[in-house]
């Protein structure tokens, strides 16, 4: 059933939309009920409180400093916990298709990386990946599942990978700077990374670098802020500190050498991305410091195998020459700090005025269609009515 | 200013001369703490370069003047004194090579012993100032030589807000137009009040008063590249032009800029389009969290147009959303005599970065609006088509 967004004046709205960036959330028992306790004890990740009576999550039994824990805390404990509650919302938004990031293990997966033993590591990572298709993908077609992956070593990163597409998933939530994850994991340029990309690019599964993974790229909030105001800077500064990453995998040729890896830029917002992808550009060719060096173009690059994700920003004026329709997405950001609901029909009507609809259509469906595979989905979903 | 090619950056170099400081601060009283050029040894073998407080500033150059060193690729860095052009250091000299280029006048940044990341005077408050002021009186002798000169001032840190208030004024008086500073004080040393506190309002004041824009440079000073990516020559580069935006965040919300309506800042050398990012995102933030009630009276979008500018030189991202940005907001720059420059083509790369752009709107963002936001008065030479001031 295609969306129409009715309470929007002049401007009804007949195309699906995917969100590409939405986040799940784990509820507390998540890893005790699947990780042996005799074998790992306090080590598992759980909820307990803090001496002063603050919820946290505990993983190998240290505490997770997550950004805003507050406002993610209330979407895991509230209706929004269960598939039905998303789903249920979901309609409410307009929202046909939902991919799923995790909360508490990170919004790029980072806080599982945290954990030293390999082994821990890796039935910590099974056990989400696990759970998000049991869970929810298993309850609708409407949820598109990410895995994550250990760190290090790759060959079980590669493995883990490969069970986790075999059993639904259909993209890799990876973070953009490992070494700050934990000391001893390979930087994305380390050659040992090749194998999984090239695993990624074989089994036509995009690689997502979530934005706000890394604080030492953020700037600090002031520390007079309220928890209020900190909130707003890192609303606003999270999205734009992907910068530097992208810059990196592009600069450092991270991508170019698998052209059938594709990569999201979670939650980067758009408005950005021309000016650095021209300043790349422009320092390669102009400023010749490393031309010789780059057979292909950094903004080459991008608009052959990258996406970025808006959520409200006005298409119409921050697409560009190096940021083309094609290599925009659409996403709720549900339900992060950023995010648009409740008022996403309203915030994707103001953000797609004065634009064609054929490319709000490319925008907010075509592109993640692709991207996902969600031909499939419509295919599995369409007999029960829900798509 | 007599304008005969109506182009004026807003982002240009001075090169101060080996005697800058030595001529200015005492000896006596200093001694070789004194910001000089001095022969070092490196790599084995013998370069000049410039020594502040003892630290040797540079391992690249003694002066960062790559467009004019004749090297097409701009690989080549002086490494002595003698092999720095006189069309970057020497005022009369510089006027014509910009004549060449098509480019009436320059808004002059600093160059070696200062750069968009290090902050070398900050020893001690008196040892800081002398350097300030010595700085401060070598490059208002380019302003006297002429007024295609449009220099800015740096400011002290260390002696608080008044102190710096009194630089500001006397600047002013030497013919200074405006003041570089780093995005947040507290981040380059820990001794100092962050941007947005009470502390420093007594420079906000006087900035204001004198309407000498506040300007941030690429990096603003600040280090948010993780030390393990510092060996990428060309990241290190990018991440000087796009940290920046994480920090007018700030400056939009924290009602700094409520209580200083008139404080302009100007993003220099960090391009245009991603302010069309932060406007559009602080503007969610700010009526979602209805941050008007906890001091910020003002929608940040309309802040921005009243008070945030920035500058381009060879994208054409910003020069698309220049409707949502403010097209009297975003400023030519030319980055001379810097790697990145458009000298000695300028002309040609606004052709390009501008095509299809109309004259009126072409007129703000080469001149016209820069001449306004550093209040330079100017009128155009006989027989040429540029109006401003």
């Amino acid at each position: 059933m295609p969306i129409t967004i009715e309470d929007v004046p002049g401007r009804p709205v007949s195309y699906r939309m995917a969100s590409v960036d939405d986040h799940v959330g784990e509820p507390a028992t998540l890893w005790t009920d699947r990780l042996p306790a005799d074998r790992w004890g306090d080590r598992v990740p759980a909820v307990r409180r803090d001496p002063d009576g603050t919820r946290r999550w505990f993983v190998d039994g240290e505490p997770v400093p997550l950004p805003v824990q507050e406002r993610w805390q209330e979407a895991v404990d509230g209706e929004l916990a269960s598939p039905a509650g998303r789903l249920h919302a979901m309609d409410q938004q307009g929202v046909d298709v939902s991919v799923l990031y995790p909360t508490a293990a990170g919004p790029a997966g980072q806080v599982l990386g945290r954990v030293t033993d390999p082994e821990l590591e890796l039935a910590c990572v099974r056990a989400y990946n696990d759970w998000l298709v049991e869970e929810w993908a298993a309850a609708s077609p409407r949820f598109v599942p990410l895995c994550l992956v250990p760190l290090h070593p790759v060959e079980a990163a590669v493995t883990e990978l490969e069970r986790a597409v075999g059993m639904g998933h259909r993209g890799l939530v990876y973070p953009a700077l490992p070494s700050l994850v934990r000391a001893d994991a390979p930087e994305l340029t380390a050659q040992g990374h090749a194998k999984l990309w090239q695993a990624c690019a074989a089994l036509d599964v995009p690689v997502s670098f979530h934005s706000g993974a890394a604080a030492e790229i953020m700037a600090p909030v002031p520390g007079a802020a309220s928890p209020g105001y900190a909130a707003a800077l890192e609303a606003i500064n999270e999205p734009v500190s992907s910068a530097l990453f992208v810059a990196h995998l592009l600069l450092s040729q991270v991508l170019a050498p698998h052209p059938g890896l594709k990569a999201v830029f979670g939650e980067n917002s758009l408005g950005w991305m021309g000016f650095a992808l021209e300043t790349m550009d422009y320092l390669v060719s102009v400023d010749r410091l490393n031309i010789d060096t780059y057979p292909v173009m950094p903004s080459e690059v991008f608009a052959r195998q990258c996406f970025c994700v808006g959520s409200y920003e006005h298409l119409a004026e921050v697409t560009t020459d190096a940021v083309p329709l094609r290599s925009v997405l659409w996403s709720t950001s549900h339900p992060g700090p950023g995010s648009t609901w409740p008022d996403t029909p309203v915030t994707v009507a103001n953000a797609l005025a004065r634009v064609a609809e054929p490319a709000c259509r490319q925008v907010l469906w075509e592109n993640a269609a692709q991207l996902y595979r969600l031909a499939e989905v419509v295919a599995v979903a369409a007999p029960a009515g829900g798509v | 200013m007599l304008l005969r090619h109506g182009l004026v950056s807003a982002d240009s170099h001075a090169c101060v001369t080996p005697d800058a400081f030595t001529a200015r601060m005492s000896r006596q009283r200093w001694g070789d703490r004194i910001p000089q050029v001095r022969e070092v040894e490196q790599d084995g073998r013998l370069v000049e370069r410039w020594v502040v407080d003892g630290r040797v500033m540079s391992t690249r150059c003694v002066v960062n003047c790559a467009a004019v060193m004749g090297d097409p690729l701009r690989r080549t860095f002086a490494q002595r004194w003698e092999e720095v052009p006189r069309i970057a250091y020497d005022p009369l000299a510089r006027l014509q090579a910009l004549d060449s280029d098509g480019v009436d006048g320059e808004v002059l940044f600093f160059n070696d012993p200062l750069d968009s990341i290090s902050l070398p005077f900050l020893a001690d408050a008196e040892y800081e100032l002398a350097c300030v002021q010595a700085y401060n009186d070598a490059l208002a002798e380019w302003r006297r030589a002429s007024d295609h000169y449009i220099p800015l001032a740096l400011v002290p840190y260390l002696g608080g807000g008044e102190a710096a208030a009194t630089e500001v004024r006397r600047a002013h008086e030497q013919g200074h137009r405006g003041v570089v500073m780093v995005a947040e004080p507290s981040m380059a040393d820990p001794r100092l009040p962050h941007f947005t506190d009470p502390a420093w309002d007594p420079l906000w004041a006087v900035c204001q008063e004198l309407a000498m824009p506040v300007n941030w440079h690429a990096h603003a000073g600040i280090r948010l590249l993780p030390p393990q990516w510092q060996k990428l020559q060309a990241l290190r580069r990018t991440a000087a032009f796009v940290v920046q935006p994480q920090f007018v965040g700030d400056f939009l919300l924290s009602g700094l800029a409520d209580r200083f309506p008139g404080l302009v800042l100007v993003c220099a050398e960090t391009g245009a389009g991603w302010l069309a990012y932060v406007m559009q995102s602080a503007d969610r933030r700010w009526e979602r969290d209805q941050m008007w009630r906890d001091g910020a009276r003002t929608r940040p979008s309309e802040i921005v147009h009243r008070q945030v500018r920035v500058t381009f030189w060879y994208e054409r991202a910003g020069i698309g959303m220049r409707d949502l940005i403010g097209v009297d907001n975003i400023l030519w720059a030319s980055d001379y005599p810097h790697g990145t420059s458009s000298y000695p083509r300028s002309w040609e790369l606004i052709d390009k970065v501008l095509a299809g752009v109309g004259d009126a709107e072409r007129r703000k963002l080469l001149c016209e609006n820069v001449l306004r936001v550093y209040g330079v008065p100017a009128h155009a030479a006989a027989g040429t088509a540029t109006t401003s001031g």
